[in-house]
């Protein structure tokens, strides 16, 4: 497993020993989420506020990090820490970085889950 | 998904707005049979809280950030409004240390997220822990409250009964249980206008049977004593019974002893009786808090089928006190290395509910502790007046080589049963008494092992001033010509250091006593 693996399975493995009951009940939830929580990022992106965006990416954030999805955390953690700094002209390009892991993850899922 | 938790599985509250992380602590922590109601932020948390009865939820995991009401503004709204409920504190390790600078207090439990399942379920089992804990302690803290009503109402009953004064008699008791059951009791009986029975108790054992123990010989106490019987004739028939259940061969029989101190005080006549079976006694206390040990030991009740107690009969001074207590407390002055004097002082003058978190903390005996004052206010002899014992001590005259080790427990006792003390009055004191002791061993005992120097410290009735008594067994001297003659030469360097640091001092018995008087406040004057 490297470091650019959506999903750190093996982190997660070990954070909830090995309950495939809780992985497969958290992908699956997870799945669920991941548009509205993305869009809530675009909105608020779009608003162009700051505590607004630092909110968003927050919350995604904490999700992804109990996926494991770590490329995901971490670009959202960035795009916090730039809202939390009101950054906003590095916006777009860490909002892209948050579209381009959430694709990768969105891909991984369904093998996840498997 | 697991199965539904049994009935008796304990009640966690998590609050997060994320539902991911939501849900997977609930995954979590059903698989530890809890049984988990969830909130989407504080606001939402404090509905459910208040939609259910008071003690529902041993736990609440939240998380900080969250709409509305966030994770710390709900921990201050539980801490006052459910304060037994124990709280995790959910945050990415990398914020705890800005999160734990925001609290404002409540101790809480942290979590990092992301989740481990290890550590959520160890803090699900250390809030549980929690709860328990403070369950029990608002529960005992609840029962010194009672006992503190107790206290004013017999108080109340014994002065109502008529012949004395409301100003001239004062009952004061402190209980501490360690569990939620407990044998131990201290009751007061008025037996007439002049007479109150005081009888302190202390059934072996913590659990439910020994609390019922317990209250079955307080009544039998309060029927026979309102039948005229005496302090003898309810130790023998409470003796009787508890013989008679260790010899019964049913299952339900209390097969037990019990240590009880009876006392019967005639306020009258001055005078007390003392009547022990086990129990560590009675300390009387004259005016000038001269301590008397009465009829310590004896055998409990149960251990034989005659009664072996001590008994003695003494009288009382225009003013004093008497006190009692059971071996918990002990036990417990002697593991924080603290005399039973002080340990006693510092419980019965602090506020009941202090008592566990503080001075108590790591007792494993439930400790009771009495104290009975009268005074002769129209005798000149009020109830400010009367000095309480917090330490006495006896050392052979050959024990000069030893001061140093003796005097560090002086400035202890003074911290613990004085803490309004600073550290220079209480350095003043050490050399004070090091000095007056000294002279003691070296002048009155001639350094003889045979003769004895004697130490009390004691605290007036408005711990205002601290008196130090220093008394030896020597022949004493012409108080007329020295230390404290007409020639202030001849005064020693150790006296003159003595007169410079305290408030007063004066001279009796010859020579023989020295008492010294320590302003705790000041700007009170004797």
């Amino acid at each position: 497993m490297n470091a650019t693996t959506p999903i750190n399975l093996a982190d997660l493995r070990n954070r909830v020993m090995d309950d495939d009951v809780i992985i497969q009940h958290m992908l699956t939830s997870f799945s669920g989420v991941l548009e509205s929580q993305l869009t809530a990022i675009r909105t608020a992106l779009a608003t162009g506020e700051s505590p607004a965006v630092a909110r968003a990416a927050h919350s995604l954030k904490g999700a992804a990090a109990n996926l494991s999805a770590e490329p995901l955390r971490d670009a959202c953690g960035a795009l916090e820490i730039a809202a939390k700094e009101n950054n906003p002209s590095a916006f777009p390009q860490l909002a892209a970085a948050i579209k381009s892991a959430a694709i990768d993850l969105r891909l991984a899922l369904p093998v996840c889950t498997r | 998904m697991t199965p539904a938790a049994p009935v008796s599985a304990p009640d966690i509250l998590v609050v997060d707005d994320d539902p991911v992380s939501r849900d997977l602590l609930v995954l979590m922590l059903q698989s530890a049979d809890v049984r988990v109601t969830t909130a989407c932020d504080g606001r939402d948390a404090v509905d459910i809280i208040q939609g259910r009865r008071e003690g529902t939820f041993e736990a609440v995991f939240t998380d900080v950030q969250m709409p509305r009401m966030n994770g710390l503004e709900l921990l201050d709204w539980l801490n006052i409004n459910t304060p037994t409920t124990a709280t995790v504190i959910m945050t990415a390790s990398q914020e705890r240390d800005l999160v734990s600078a925001s609290l404002r207090g409540g101790a809480v439990e942290f979590l990092d997220k992301p989740f481990d399942m290890r550590a959520v379920l160890r803090a699900a089992r250390q809030a549980r822990e929690t709860h328990r804990r403070r369950t029990q302690q608002r529960a005992a803290a609840q029962r010194l409250l009672d006992i503190a009503d107790i206290n004013q109402r017999l108080t109340r009953s014994v002065l109502g009964s008529g012949g004395h004064n409301a100003n001239n008699i004062k009952l004061s008791t402190r209980f501490y249980a360690i569990d939620e059951a407990s044998g131990d009791l201290i009751k007061a009986t008025v037996l007439d206008a002049n007479r109150v029975m005081l009888v302190l108790g202390d059934v072996s054992g913590h659990g439910l049977k020994e609390g019922f123990l317990s209250a079955y010989f307080q009544g039998i106490i309060e029927g026979m004593a309102h039948q005229a019987a005496n302090c003898h004739s309810i130790a023998e028939s409470f003796n009787r019974f508890l013989n008679e259940q260790w010899n019964d061969q049913n299952q339900m029989s209390i097969g037990t002893s019990l240590s009880a101190c009876f006392l019967e005080v005639d306020l009258a006549a001055r005078r007390v009786s003392v009547l022990n079976c086990g129990s560590p006694g009675v300390m009387l206390s004259n005016r000038r808090g001269a301590v008397e040990s009465l009829a310590p030991g004896g055998s409990p009740l149960g251990w034989f089928l005659e009664i072996e107690p001590k008994k003695v009969t003494a009288a009382l001074d225009t003013a004093g006190l008497l006190q009692l207590w059971s071996d918990g407390l002990e036990a417990h002055a002697e593991r924080i290395g603290i005399p039973p004097l002080a340990l006693a002082y510092r419980i019965l003058q602090a506020p009941p509910h202090s008592l566990a978190d503080t001075l108590l903390k790591g007792a494993d005996d439930d400790i009771v502790a009495c104290r009975l004052e009268w005074c002769s206010p129209q005798a000149g002899a009020p109830f400010d007046d009367v000095w309480i014992p917090i330490q006495r001590e006896t050392l052979p005259g050959d024990s000069a080589g030893r001061i140093d080790e003796v005097q560090g427990s002086w400035s202890r006792i003074c911290r613990f049963a004085l803490p309004q003390m600073g550290e220079d009055l209480i350095h003043d004191i050490t050399l004070c008494l090091r000095e007056a002791l000294l002279n003691a061993l070296d002048h009155g005992c001639d350094n003889d092992k045979v003769k004895h120097a004697h130490l009390e410290l004691l605290v007036d009735g408005t711990a205002s001033f601290l008196h130090a008594r220093i008394t030896d067994e020597g022949a004493g001297f012409d108080t007329t010509t020295a230390p404290s003659g007409r020639d202030p030469e001849h005064i020693s360097l150790g006296l003159q250091v003595i007169r410079s640091l305290t408030h007063a001092t004066r001279h009796s018995e010859d020579g023989r006593t020295i008492e010294m008087t320590f302003c705790l406040t000041p700007a009170t004057t004797p």
